[in-house]
């Protein structure tokens, strides 16, 4: 059976069993767009350890990829390997992150689980662009809990048109769609940013969203670009998110006991792609860097 | 079973006198900055600096029963028992030093004196093996400078991953220009220059952990420091916020982990300033147990 059946069950399997392992990651914003203060990022393609993924903007066009943590590209954050074999899961126990760079906090970061991401080139197509949903979630495959964002792996052109998606949703209905007022792309969208995201109106973040009643997506069937983004490539990432790690101050690390102060233990489960958003509270330079830990166990 | 069942047991051990306090002082006398990290063990103190000697480019283990380190009791393994961290308390007087960010972390050894200024590639000596973490799952690498220098040059690092893979590359890192002993290298923050940059090397993308280094290369027209090539695993965290109250974590109900010791270990701290730590004290106690 996986999970804890108390606390000195969870005691047993860290101190007896050994099983429990330590995660340290770092991770800097992108090199080449500074941050814009209330802006949400992605800090997946950030240099550090994981490397920067690669696998954004890659693969067929509209067409759906899994990520998973044996996807080398895809830069998830390390989480000790498969403990069920393929089909089981661990418990995040402990969350920490810093960062000392100047303008960097205040900030808040928010662990994903990315389940997979559509490529969208067609970026100047107007009219509802169906997408290929031959390959399917990986995880949480009925979409409870999975949202979807927007960001770009190629600088987005000069334009702010409106953003909707047609999905299915966790309960297997489908024609759902973004409800009015709809998601508006920022202009020049920058590499890593979440093109909605911001301050005012049709901004939102991080996540599109879901039509009322809706609490998850097993999978998306259109995306529409109200008017041509001009340039760019976009990616409509799906994802369940795990927590949420503020950071106030410079030089103070935040840390998360999910066991005893936020009991949740979120479930990380095999084949999980490990991934950090970042709501900028600053503008925040290039490449400025976070680091942190990630705790897990298992039974 | 080594290790403990549940609360119970713990609880026994203690009152057994499977229990230790261990008091530290780390005092700096380098001058840091904001933002890059710095190695704990090369400052004054108690336990007493370390200061990376070796023959040039040799695996050289870092062990408690030769070199010292912060004490956490002696050997347990051959008694049946596994030790763990479960308490830390650390407090510093000193304002400039806080907020400050810590790792504890296992030590595991080091490849001593690798020189900024050879361009080629320089080839590392493994006669001696790690003691301890010897699969490398969860141990990374931490350049140390142990000779100033100006600081802006590349380098990479070619290592065996935690699966035995040999030939893997690190991401590029770039040498700080913060130049005081104890610097950790590659930690160097802001600028597109730095963007691989943290506490421990970013390692080739798919890799998790180092089991033993092959060389180093370094970048551009070379430095004229020197650094020593570090082995750790990462234990556990904790963060001084100001000096009006002492940091208490207990490891067990406030981060439910427990983070094991292994036997011998040579125990230490990098820390993350937010300013100087020259002249700044760091007190504080380790609490370990064993069962």
């Amino acid at each position: 059976m996986a999970g804890f059946t108390g606390q000195d069950d969870l005691i047993n399997q860290v101190s007896t069993n050994g099983k429990f392992y330590r995660s340290d990651w770092q991770k800097s914003t992108f090199a080449t767009t500074a941050h814009t203060a209330g802006l949400w990022y992605s800090l997946q393609r950030g240099g550090g350890n994981p490397a920067a993924d690669t696998i954004l903007g890659t693969g067929t066009n509209l067409a759906f990829q899994a990520l998973s943590d044996s996807v080398a590209t895809a830069g998830g954050i390390p989480h000790g390997g498969n403990v069920g074999g393929g089909t089981g899961y661990k418990h995040l126990l402990n969350a920490a992150a810093q960062t000392a760079a100047a303008t960097t906090a205040p900030c808040v970061l928010m662990l994903v689980d990315l389940l997979g991401f559509y490529p969208i080139t067609s970026v100047t197509t107007t009219t509802a662009q169906t997408l290929n949903n031959t390959v399917t979630l990986p995880r949480y495959t009925d979409g409870a809990g999975v949202q979807a964002f927007l960001t770009p792996s190629t600088v987005m052109g000069a334009a702010t048109p409106n953003l909707s998606i047609g999905y299915t949703n966790s309960a297997g209905t489908a024609s759902r769609a973004t409800p009015a007022t709809l998601p508006i792309g920022n202009t020049a969208a920058a590499v890593t940013s979440i093109v909605y995201s911001g301050t005012g109106a049709g901004k939102y973040g991080p996540f599109m969203p879901l039509q009322a009643g809706d609490a998850g997506i097993r999978s998306v069937q259109s995306v529409t670009i109200s008017a041509s983004y001009l340039s760019g490539v976009l990616n409509l990432v799906l994802c369940k998110p795990l927590l949420t790690l503020p950071i106030t101050t410079l030089g103070v690390t935040a840390e998360r006991d999910l066991v005893n102060q936020f009991a949740s233990m979120p479930k990380v489960y095999d084949g999980a792609c490990l991934a950090w958003l970042m709501l900028a509270g600053a503008a925040t330079p290039v490449a400025s860097p976070l680091s942190g830990h990630l705790e897990f166990g298992w039974s | 079973m080594a290790g403990f069942r549940n609360a119970s047991e713990m609880v026994r051990a203690q009152d057994a006198g499977q229990y230790l306090y261990a008091s530290f002082r780390k005092q700096p006398t380098q001058t840091t900055g904001a933002g890059v990290w710095f190695d704990l063990s090369m400052s004054p103190g108690n336990p007493a600096p370390n200061y990376y000697i070796g023959a040039v480019g040799a695996f050289t283990p870092l062990k408690q029963s030769t070199d010292g380190g912060l004490r956490h009791g002696g050997n347990v393994n051959a008694l049946g028992k596994k030790k763990f961290l479960r308490k830390l308390m650390a407090l510093t007087p000193t304002a400039t030093a806080a907020p400050l960010s810590c790792i504890v972390a296992d030590y595991i050894g080091f490849y001593p004196f690798i020189d900024e200024s050879v361009t080629d590639e320089q080839f590392l000596d493994n006669t001696q093996s790690p003691t301890r973490y010897t699969d490398g799952k969860g141990v990374m690498l931490m350049p140390v400078t142990v000779a100033g220098h100006t600081g802006g040059q590349t380098f990479t690092v070619n290592y065996t991953n935690s699966d035995g893979v040999a030939g893997r590359i690190t991401q590029t890192a770039t040498m700080s220009t913060q130049f005081v002993n104890g610097t950790i290298l590659c930690s160097q923050t802001v600028g597109a220059a730095y963007v691989n940059n943290g506490p421990f090397l970013s390692l080739q993308r798919g890799d998790t952990g180092v089991r033993s280094v092959e060389s180093v290369t370094i970048g551009g027209i070379g430095d004229v420091g020197l650094f020593a090539l570090v082995l750790v695993k990462p234990l556990a965290t904790f963060a001084l916020y100001g000096i009006d109250a002492p940091t208490e974590v207990d490891y067990l109900t406030d981060m439910a982990s427990m983070p094991e010791i292994k036997d011998d270990a040579y125990i230490n701290l990098i820390a993350l300033p937010n300013g100087t730590l020259s002249g700044a004290p760091i007190h504080g106690v380790l609490e370990t147990t064993w069962g």
